[in-house]
């Protein structure tokens, strides 16, 4: 605040001469005085006789009345009456008086200052309304006028006062320096002080009140835009300044393409975590703002601190988040970049009640990151296509890239909303360019159109990865292997769709069903593929010459099963089936099949070799010794022939 | 609508036309595409340097006859509204040039890898500038909302000390905040000044200092306007003649019309502003450029010296003007004397003048002036896909 000595000598030359005599005969903190005491006990003397010892109500009434007297009078005023005459230099020393003590101490007190600045602004008003022609009332305007400016310049004072007190509280308050009643509200231990759902009440009501009676005074005198001004400067200030207290300073585009991606996301972290946390301080905000300028003639006053304060401040986070999307795109960048466009939609709401062209400049920024999005996702979509490397997977395992696909899938379903609002405004936004109205409105009937646009893209996504797989499947030269692949990564990509309630609701059942079909399908061409020929030399066909079973034969048939088993087992026991439940369905659909069919075949058969040498050579097999042959396979163990070893 | 867009439309359109026809990339073609952008280029800077006169009353234009020339002066809000709308045009053109109808593979070979990464580095400096502009014109704003408070002031009959008084306190507050603009940016924003006048108000004026937003710390408008201007040189031998020459032009008056609007409004951070702008004087295209540079150039070299918020045209008159009327008020004796009064009336006038200019146009040019930073942000990223199509065109085939 500003030094009451200072404003003693700019008004010393300034104050009419008469204020000396006044303040001789009338000390101004005797008549303050007075005006407590005699209020009920002094009976009005004649104003015209003792106007210099009036008391201040007394005064304040013949003001009144001369007030009244204007709007209504007709005879063109030639003189200020004399109980009013004195009314400046009244008024002069209150200010006096108020410059050493401060708005504040004493309601009553305040609101005496008050009403009596109203009435010097309204009586100043009106006179010039009038346009008078008459040196007194010409002489008392001009002392009026000027003693209103130097009451209003020290509301004014007080108005920042009161306004950046509470922010210099805070500061004190965290040394421990509490002296003042404002910083009983101001308890908040850490800096940031801005936590969601706990509205930023840093203005204890009395000081509230006062800001309220120094608004509507300054306004009624004419000092809006000063007004307005000081508000403005110390609301910003104190946005400012928490800001920075918080950590956000601001940041350029070219800092922000040079600053590596992983301190680059911790950057973002923060912008998410502040654009939350002023976004819920918006809203007192507005508050503070109604309640300092509550008039219903302050409404457009209001809507304008409000808006500027908020504008300025979501510029800045917009500023940021222009220049984050402005950085290299790539698949990694797509969460954050959700993360920000979620964080700008939820800014929305809060700054509803200021103006639409900021919420134009979010809905710009938020279509930017959105883009981004879309490229990035477009780009994963790139990344399968021309994923065509030429040596397949070994052992016939998950390719790295559906193990890629889909977890990158399930973090994007975790963001399905957001991307489906994403696509949707996309593909509006290419339809618009490039279709007429009524094509564009009768696709919108199509019932297969309605299901989410963020969908359509997960089942493109999905087609082009079977696609894919197809083609990588080709690069296997036993099929039995081509379908254990193509069964490795379906399974994959079906637990992941079922792990995720997301995905799993976005592609929907039936989608669900087919890719079980197919798996299916490829277990039986495995099966087909590799057990067929085996089940074939267990055959009882040809094993009979002339009604006798051929001991030759037979041999030759135990000794083809021998190294056709040996064989499926050296190779298929270094394939790889990784997911458990489908390495059992298969041992043991396997087992379904071979096992008794080994059994009967080697019970049928076996005696017929038994007399003679060498049976270990053609009978190498006991019916019990093949499921532990079939429980090694798709272990992914190359040593798994050694596996009696140990 | 902004004539921006109709020119952009049709130049737009008859390349297209042109290049449709030729499909093969027709030097001769491109040629005549060079000498007509250059010739755009002069021509729009010519009409920037010296505008037109105003249309004889025969012309079918009425609407245009009306404009005042002192509105039109170099550095007028509205002069500079023009070079903004000239900005634009200039960039569709060129984008036109660069983009439409050619061969992604052609402008990732050499020399152009290294030109376009350069030239979109310029950019990214540019979208810098272009806040730090914006946010120097809220400041602009606020030296016009205490101007507009010194008027409605001075404008009181009976004019009594009250009113001059109120006056005097914001046109002390506008000139301060003129003068410590520029000190208060170098020193990186110390509060409070050290003058009575700046105690006085200072509450004011040192939280609207530090509460205007930087772009960042230790950035600097000149030191970007340097760097942007470091790698910046006119093509030679067989390189001048193709499309290397449209990027430099390009550059040069995105160069250009960054540096004018830092000199314009308070930017943060302007030591060195006045440094040489490495514009060839002997190209056509350049001559009324580079005359505008010139004049822009010495004003500001005079008022380095002192410091000065911006030589926007406004502003300059509004800190004589204050000047002035403070002078006025401090001589100022109930009641006024008729001469002083009438030609303190003129100077009232004037400002009140320059306000409502102001309140018409500022908001626009900062609209304009985010509509650059967009702009420039979308040719980006049309040129970074265009050279990504050019990467996987280039790719070699697995």
């Amino acid at each position: 605040m500003e030094k009451p000595g200072d404003h003693a000598t700019e008004s010393s030359e300034t104050i009419p001469h008469k204020s000396n005599d006044l303040e001789n005969t009338n000390h101004p903190d005797e008549s303050e005085h007075q005006s407590h005491n005699n209020d009920q006990t002094e009976t009005a003397t004649t104003p015209e006789s003792e106007s210099s010892q009036l008391s201040l109500p007394q005064v304040m009434e013949a003001v009144d009345d001369f007030i009244q007297s204007l709007s209504s009078s007709t005879d063109p005023l030639q003189e200020i009456p004399p109980a009013v005459e004195p009314f400046p230099e009244t008024v002069d020393s209150l200010v006096s008086k108020m410059e050493s003590s401060g708005l504040g101490r004493d309601e009553s007190e305040d609101s005496a200052f008050i009403d009596a600045v109203n009435r010097i602004s309204i009586s100043v008003i009106r006179l010039r309304e009038l346009n008078l022609d008459s040196t007194p009332v010409s002489s008392w305007l001009n002392r009026a006028s000027s003693v209103q400016h130097r009451a209003v310049s020290l509301l004014d004072e007080e108005f920042r006062h009161l306004l950046d007190r509470s922010r210099e509280n805070k500061k004190k308050n965290g040394d421990g320096y509490n002296h003042d009643h404002s910083s009983n509200s101001t308890h908040e231990p850490d800096q940031t002080g801005l936590h969601e759902n706990e509205p930023k009440e840093t203005f204890p009501p009395e000081s509230i009140a006062t800001l309220k009676k120094i608004a509507g005074a300054m306004i009624s005198a004419g000092y809006e835009s000063e007004c307005c001004m000081s508000y403005e400067t110390s609301r910003r200030h104190a946005f400012k300044e928490e800001l920075s207290e918080i950590g956000f300073d601001g940041i350029n585009v070219e800092d922000v393409q040079r600053i590596p991606w992983e301190s680059l996301q911790g950057e973002i972290a923060s912008w998410i975590s502040i654009v939350r946390r002023c976004s819920s301080v918006f809203s007192p905000e507005s508050f503070l703002c109604s309640t300092v300028f509550p008039e219903q003639d302050h409404s457009p006053i209001r809507k304008r601190l409000f808006t500027g304060l908020v504008s300025a401040v979501t510029i800045r986070f917009l500023d940021f988040s222009g220049a984050v999307v402005l950085t290299k795109r790539s698949s990694e960048k797509l969460f954050k970049f959700l993360d920000m466009y979620e964080t700008l939609r939820d800014l929305i709401p809060a700054v509803e009640e200021s103006d639409s062209d900021l919420i134009q400049e979010i809905k710009l920024s938020q279509t930017r990151l959105g883009e981004a999005a879309v490229t990035i996702f477009g780009e994963l979509e790139n990344s399968i296509k021309t994923d065509i490397g030429r040596t397949p997977v070994p052992s016939g395992a998950v390719h790295p890239l559906t193990r890629y696909t889909m977890n990158y899938l399930k973090y994007a379903c975790e963001y399905k909303d957001t991307l489906d609002q994403v696509f949707q405004h996309y593909e509006k936004a290419e339809t618009d360019e490039t279709e007429p109205e009524p094509e564009r409105n009768q696709r919108e009937d199509d019932e297969e159109y309605k299901t989410s646009a963020f969908a359509r893209q997960m089942i493109r996504v999905m087609e082009l990865l079977d696609a894919n797989l197809e083609v990588k499947s080709g690069l296997y030269r036993d099929p039995s292997l081509r379908s254990i692949f193509l069964m490795n990564n379906g399974r994959y990509i079906l637990q992941k769709i079922k792990g995720s309630t997301e995905i799993r609701d976005l592609m929907g059942q039936a989608w669900t069903r087919k890719r079980s079909t197919e798996l299916r399908q490829y277990h039986k061409s495995y099966q087909r593929e590799t057990w067929g020929k085996v089940l074939q030399c267990m055959n009882q066909e040809g094993l009979q010459v002339n009604g006798k079973i051929s001991k030759t034969a037979l041999k030759e048939r135990f000794k083809i099963f021998n190294n056709m088993f040996d064989e499926i087992h050296k190779t298929q026991s270094t394939w790889i089936v990784s997911d458990e439940q489908m390495q059992s369905e298969l041992r043991v659909s396997i087992a379904a099949l071979v096992i008794p069919a080994y059994r009967s075949f080697f019970g049928r058969y076996k005696q017929h070799i038994d007399s003679g040498r060498h049976t270990d050579k053609y009978v190498k097999y006991q019916p019990e010794d093949i499921e532990s042959v079939i429980d090694d396979l798709f272990d992914g163990n190359p040593a798994s022939m050694g596996r009696k070893r140990t | 609508m902004r004539p921006a867009q109709d020119n952009q439309g049709s130049f737009l359109g008859r390349i297209s036309i042109r290049r449709n026809q030729f499909t093969d990339v027709n030097t001769e073609q491109e040629q005549e595409d060079l000498e007509l952008f250059q010739k755009h280029i002069a021509d729009r800077f010519t009409e920037l340097l010296s505008p037109p006169p105003p249309p004889q009353p025969p012309s079918d234009e009425t609407n245009t006859a009306a404009s005042v020339p002192a509105t039109e002066q170099i550095m007028s809000v509205t002069w500079l509204r023009k070079l903004m709308d000239v900005f634009l045009c200039c960039e569709a053109e060129f984008k036109a040039i660069l983009l439409m109808g050619r061969d992604p593979t052609q402008i990732s070979k050499p020399p152009f890898d290294r030109l376009v990464p350069e030239m979109l580095d310029r950019s990214i400096k540019a979208l810098d500038i272009c806040t730090a502009v914006v946010n120097g014109i809220d400041s602009v704003r606020h030296y016009q909302r205490l101007a507009e408070i010194a008027v409605a002031a001075l404008e009181q009959r009976p004019l009594g000390d009250g009113n001059v008084r109120r006056a005097k306190r914001a046109l002390s507050n506008l000139l301060i905040a003129l003068s410590i603009e520029d000190k208060e940016n170098v020193s990186g924003g110390g509060r409070g000044g050290g003058s009575s006048a700046a105690s006085k108000g200072g509450a004011t004026i040192g939280q609207l200092k530090s509460s205007s937003w930087a772009v960042g710390r230790n950035w600097s408008a000149a030191k970007q306007i340097h760097a942007m201007t470091a790698n910046l040189a006119p093509p030679r031998g067989n390189e001048a003649a193709g499309l290397p020459l449209p990027m430099f032009i390009m550059s040069t008056v995105t160069v250009f019309v960054m540096w004018v609007l830092t000199a314009a409004v308070p930017c943060q951070e302007r030591a060195g502003l006045a440094n040489h702008l490495p514009v060839p004087k002997h190209l056509n295209w350049a001559q009324s450029l580079v005359g505008i540079h010139e004049k822009i150039g010495d004003e500001w070299k005079k008022k380095e010296k002192k410091g000065s918020a911006g030589l926007m045209e406004e502003m300059t008159r509004m800190e004589k003007l204050g000047h002035s009327l403070v002078e006025f008020a401090d001589g100022f004796h109930y009641p006024a004397e008729k001469e002083a009064a009438e030609s303190a009336a003129a100077q009232v006038a004037e400002m009140a003048e320059i306000c409502r200019r102001m309140e018409e146009e500022l908001v626009p040019l900062q609209q304009q002036i985010r509509e650059v930073f967009h702009r420039i942000v979308r040719s980006r990223a049309e040129i970074l896909e265009v050279l990504e199509q050019a990467g996987k065109l280039s790719a070699p085939v697995v």
